[in-house]
């Protein structure tokens, strides 16, 4: 459904090419969940402002407790406060659902710590503007920057990826990239359903058995300039244990459609 | 005789506390049925002792000590309620997320009242968006 209003907007814009401005044409709605990212917060929301002039900022403020919401606020976002902390997958999916409601086109997940650089938005544009896709997920495994991982970071993301392809069918290469944009089918969809437990995995398991097209697109990623990786040190065992489970018992039951 | 009579008082006092909460409330309809099962069932099992009823159910069964036909039936039957409190607790969770989050974007919205154009055309939004004080003080 976002497909094809998009592909007739923007027919001509190939992929990988820098749209001249799908964000302007497509109301575009960036998602940024935050948890005391009060350091990077601000720097974030301007570079979508410069990098997207005319999108819209959305900064979900999932309970934190420095002062994220007033920097957000002060660098031109709308802050969405939530009351009690509800953990990634909750922030992002009432992302979703403010852009459901105000009837944005596109809306694109950005992590309030810096990781993601907006610069690269355009990239996620192609495949949605062409139609070709309702769901596109930013790689950092694709060629482009030379972000680099530890060995057994990039053991177990591998082994992910493995899995998700399984699952959702399709080729992944990057599938814990928190950067991704979804035309207003996505929209849709993770307004109602959006795991909470390992949101960026599981998602793409439900959106494709919710009948998504999903491409990748390569993106350059920065190491994050605040804060820690939620996935680290010894919880990252466990972690994947979790999240194996998680795709491999829990998804089957979202092919409700 | 003094553990039947035992059984009984212990049983008949959980029997009092269910009716007390159910009566206060605290326990909602379809709780209060099953605590409520549950005492009659340990009435029952502590009035029956002197007769044997247990020892020839568990001989029935195949079980040759009696009491661990009693400590079966527990385990089971507490096994079974903690998996329908952990449905209940997801089902519980489920809600409140969405409650959580509907309270952030009712409060966003009355938040940005003043300026009732708010979201209604994102290019136009960010001059907007700087005079937005509200948003500002917290």
């Amino acid at each position: 459904m976002g497909g094809d209003s998009s592909g007739t907007v923007h027919a001509a814009v190939l992929p990988g090419e820098r749209a001249e401005d799908p964000w302007v044409t497509l109301r575009t709605c960036v998602i940024v969940p935050a948890l005391n990212e009060s350091g990077s917060v601000a720097a974030v929301i301007h570079s979508v402002h410069t990098a997207m002039p005319g999108a819209q900022v959305v900064v979900v403020n999932d309970g934190s407790t420095d002062d994220t919401a007033h920097q957000a606020a002060r660098a031109g976002a709308i802050v969405v406060t939530l009351p009690v902390n509800l953990g990634i997958g909750g922030a992002v999916q009432t992302g979703y659902r403010y852009a459901l409601r105000n009837d944005f086109d596109v809306a694109m997940q950005i992590d309030g710590d810096g990781q993601h650089e907006p610069s690269e938005a355009a990239r996620l544009f192609g495949p949605l503007v062409a139609g070709r896709a309702d769901m596109v997920i930013g790689s950092r495994w694709l060629g482009r920057g030379d972000y680099v991982a530890p060995p057994s970071r990039r053991f177990g993301m591998r082994i992910l990826a493995r899995l998700v392809c399984w699952r959702a069918g399709g080729v992944f290469t990057d599938t814990t990239s928190g950067f991704r944009a979804v035309g207003r089918k996505g929209i849709e969809l993770f307004a109602e359903d959006y795991p909470t437990d390992f949101p960026e995995v599981e998602s793409l398991v439900v959106a494709s058995r919710n009948g998504l097209r999903i491409e990748e697109a390569p993106v350059r990623m920065t190491h994050r300039q605040h804060g820690r990786s939620s996935i680290a040190g010894l919880n990252s065992a466990y972690y994947m244990v979790r999240v194996i489970v998680a795709l491999l018992v829990v998804s089957p039951r979202r092919r409700n459609q | 005789m003094r553990a039947t009579i035992l059984a009984l008082v212990v049983s008949l006092g959980f029997f009092l506390l269910s009716l007390y909460a159910i009566r206060r409330q605290r326990l909602r309809e379809r709780q209060a049925l099953l605590w409520m099962g549950v005492c009659l069932m340990m009435v029952l099992l502590s009035a029956t002792l002197p007769l044997h009823v247990l020892d020839r159910v568990s001989h029935f069964v195949g079980i040759a000590y009696p009491p661990d036909l009693i400590l079966l039936v527990a385990v089971l039957f507490l096994v079974a309620l903690v998996f329908q409190q952990s449905l209940a607790l997801a089902r519980l969770t489920a809600k409140q997320t969405v409650l959580v989050q509907e309270i952030g974007l009712l409060t966003a919205r009355s938040d940005m009242q003043p300026r009732s154009d708010e979201t209604s055309t994102p290019g136009a939004d960010m001059p907007a968006v700087d005079a937005m004080n509200p948003l500002r003080d917290r």
